[in-house]
């Protein structure tokens, strides 16, 4: 007995207590939840009754179940669950499977470290239940849902120096993933001529990770457009990065995504715009621009060379399309951007059908990470940061969560955040919305820049609960946790229980690397059965 | 190879050798950097595929330092810091100036332990440099080359 405590003990300061609660077993995967970053292919955002049993009567009762302590200060996974299993992206600790009860580690995919950075989705492929993402630098990894195993990992080979930042979405045995650009960083670099890469959409196949098809959001080529520091060649165009998840359309075999700026001059017609490509070709349908001229990169704001001579908005879609029907069953495309426009657009033709601006903008939106819809109830969820970063802020913010009619976009409810000075001194940051939002029965999940984490009424826009997340944390891995600022891919729920990660330093915002679940106090009410 | 005069044994002073270190510290990346903004070795998106560019670097830093150093140790067994400092190395048992393969190949490769500080490498200088604290100041590189600094003399 003696033997056995001493080696424990002996192991568990080796491992520096991080991993004493591993408990390799193989996941359930019966049924995985959500199908991607957007919960739905439409990306509605919308968590049905038969997959949450929180709703506006319950999710007072939510509390605390555990925490976990991830390795990164900057989280920016979805996590994907099954009936005994979360999967999520820990940082320099690649992708795990933690137990859902306990939160002990099943499995962990170490070829993953350091850059899972999207949602985590699943199908079935030859090989079994197969978990697809982006890392950040490596590409899409497909990888088994049972061990860990990494089955196939693809990069694009049509651009030099992708980014997988976006969110991959997967249907129909092909993945699509979203292409941004290193440029983007190294434009601060005086030395660096930028830029001449594109961003772009690719199609894979789930099967062996082989490129389908890759449509750049730039068809033509950078041309050398100036100098600097005498020898340093300009090029353009340039840019247009796709950031977050496609939303496919069935119906029409459309695929939708948003672009962010131009990198470099000459601007595009295809910057800060809606595309519709062929979902089966990549043929392009429709693009729809809302901001010209936009050319931004980050020498805009560290004040280097290669800022473009006319500084554009920055005023990126960051918030994934969402397809939806209005109360007449009409189908339409509504779309958040940065500069706080919200639009609905005809999916077949890309012509804006309304359109209404909320909040000040700026380059961290506006709207920023994406909205949420409630086709029953007729609303569109927006949740608004308008953190003070941008060009022209003259105007007053109104960071908040509004509610619109998904027929005309009239405002049904704005829920504001206090972001008075004595309001952010006592929260320690801007309170905005910036992170994706989730949406139930009656309910709606917003986490904020000060890493508070909300539910709204979703009729009202009443305040139902609430929970400061930036705080230390006990974790169930021994690895000391803090909240800090809750952005990137926001909260989801599923069953009884809310998952969210809190801190994201990706920006300049709060840092932090807590994992937290929080579940319904007391028996569930009947609706819903829980099985999965 | 032209021979360095005979020197006494007088090491070099502690002072004498940080400014010729914080003079070649700046200088030769700074000869890299004209190095690369004229030749665009950093400057497209190739360069840059599959992650940082070390190699670049490491190359551009050899052209800089050769570029800066490699006449003056040669002739003199100096470096630009170590000219303006008024100190030169020497082969450890002849005294003479060392053979050029000697001060390239297995002394010069310990320059870049400075810079590597920056990105967290601090310790390798550290352990380099503490060996020099003993009675004869002898560092690793120059155990490793066979060299010593001494004080050189206005004729240099």
């Amino acid at each position: 007995m003696f033997k056995t405590l001493y080696i424990t003990l002996f192991s568990l300061l080796l491992s520096g207590g991080a991993w004493a609660l591993d408990c390799a077993s193989a996941p359930n995967t019966e049924n995985f939840f959500p199908s991607g970053w957007g919960i739905d292919l439409a990306n509605t955002r919308f968590v049905a009754s038969e997959n949450s049993r929180i709703n506006a009567r319950n999710v007072h009762r939510l509390q605390l179940k555990w925490a976990y302590g991830l390795s990164t200060q900057a989280p920016r996974f979805y996590p994907l669950v099954t009936s005994d299993t979360f999967y999520i992206g820990d940082g320099e600790n690649g992708v795990l499977a933690l137990d859902r009860e306990s939160g002990c580690v099943r499995w962990r995919n170490q070829n993953t470290a350091g850059g899972a950075a999207s949602s985590i989705a699943a199908a079935d492929t030859g090989f079994g239940p197969t978990l697809f993402f982006a890392h950040r630098e490596k590409g899409v990894f497909a990888i088994h849902a049972h061990s860990g195993e990494t089955l196939w990992q693809s990069s694009i080979s049509s651009e030099p120096l992708p980014m997988y930042s976006g969110s991959p979405l997967v249907a129909d045995g092909v993945i699509y993933v979203p292409i941004s650009s290193q440029e983007i960083g190294l434009s601060m670099l005086p030395f660096y001529g930028c830029c001449t890469t594109s961003g772009g959409m690719a199609a894979l196949d789930a099967e062996t990770g082989k490129q389908l098809w890759y449509v750049p959001t730039i068809e033509q080529e950078a041309e050398v457009t100036g100098k600097h520091l005498l020898f340093v060649q300009k090029w353009g165009p340039s840019g247009a990065p796709v950031w977050s998840a496609p939303t496919l359309d069935r119906e029409r075999g459309l695929l939708f995504f948003g672009t962010g700026e131009n990198y470099s001059a000459p601007a595009t017609d295809t910057s800060d715009a809606i595309f519709a490509l062929d979902a089966a070709t990549g043929e392009r349908r429709w693009v729809n621009q809302f901001t010209a001229n936009d050319t931004f990169n980050m020498a805009c704001v560290t004040g280097g060379v290669n800022c473009p001579e006319e500084e554009g908005p920055d005023l990126d879609f960051g918030a994934p399309p969402l397809l939806a029907k209005n109360s007449e069953g009409r189908d339409l495309l509504y779309v958040g951007q940065k500069s706080g426009a919200v639009s609905a657009l005809d999916p077949a033709t890309g012509e804006r059908v309304w359109s209404q601006k909320f909040g000040r903008g700026g380059y961290l939106g506006g709207i920023h990470w994406g909205l949420a819809a409630d086709i029953q109830r007729g609303l569109l969820y927006v949740p608004v940061s308008d953190f003070p970063a941008g060009l022209e802020l003259t105007a007053a913010p109104t960071p908040g969560l509004y509610a619109l009619s998904l027929d005309d976009g009239s405002v049904q409810w704005f829920a504001a955040k206090d972001f008075s000075e004595q309001a952010q001194a006592e929260l320690g940051f801007w309170p905005g919305l910036s992170a994706g939002i989730v949406a139930a029965d009656g309910v709606v999940v917003a986490g904020d820049l000060a890493g508070q984490l909300e539910a709204y009424d979703a009729l009202s826009g009443a305040v139902l609960w609430r929970y400061a997340t930036a705080q230390s944390f006990t974790t169930v891995n021994g690895r000391e946790a803090k909240g800090g600022s809750i952005d990137s891919h926001g909260p989801l729920l599923v069953d009884d229980l809310l998952l969210v990660s809190s801190g994201y330093s990706g920006v300049g915002m709060k840092s932090g690397n807590a994992f937290l679940v929080f579940q319904l106090a007391e028996p569930a009410d009947a609706a819903g059965s829980g099985a999965r | 190879m032209p021979q360095g005069r005979e020197l006494g044994d007088m090491n070099a002073a502690v002072w004498r050798r940080v400014t010729a270190a914080a003079v070649d510290f700046v200088t030769v990346p700074s000869v890299a950097a004209v190095i690369m903004v004229i030749t665009g070795a950093l400057e497209n998106a190739e360069a840059w595929t599959g992650g940082f560019p070390w190699l670049r670097v490491f190359l551009l830093g050899v052209v800089g330092y050769l570029m800066v150093n490699g006449v003056l140790l040669w002739r003199h067994g100096q470096t630009l810091g170590k000219r303006l400092a008024k100190i030169k190395i020497v082969d450890h048992e002849s005294e003479q100036v060392p053979a050029l393969w000697k001060l390239i190949v297995l002394r010069a490769p310990f320059f870049p332990l400075m810079h590597v500080t920056l990105i967290g490498f601090w310790y390798l200088l550290v352990l380099d440099l503490l060996i020099g604290l003993r009675g004869d100041r002898r560092c690793i590189h120059d155990w490793v080359s066979g060299t010593k600094v001494v004080a050189a003399d206005d004729e240099n």
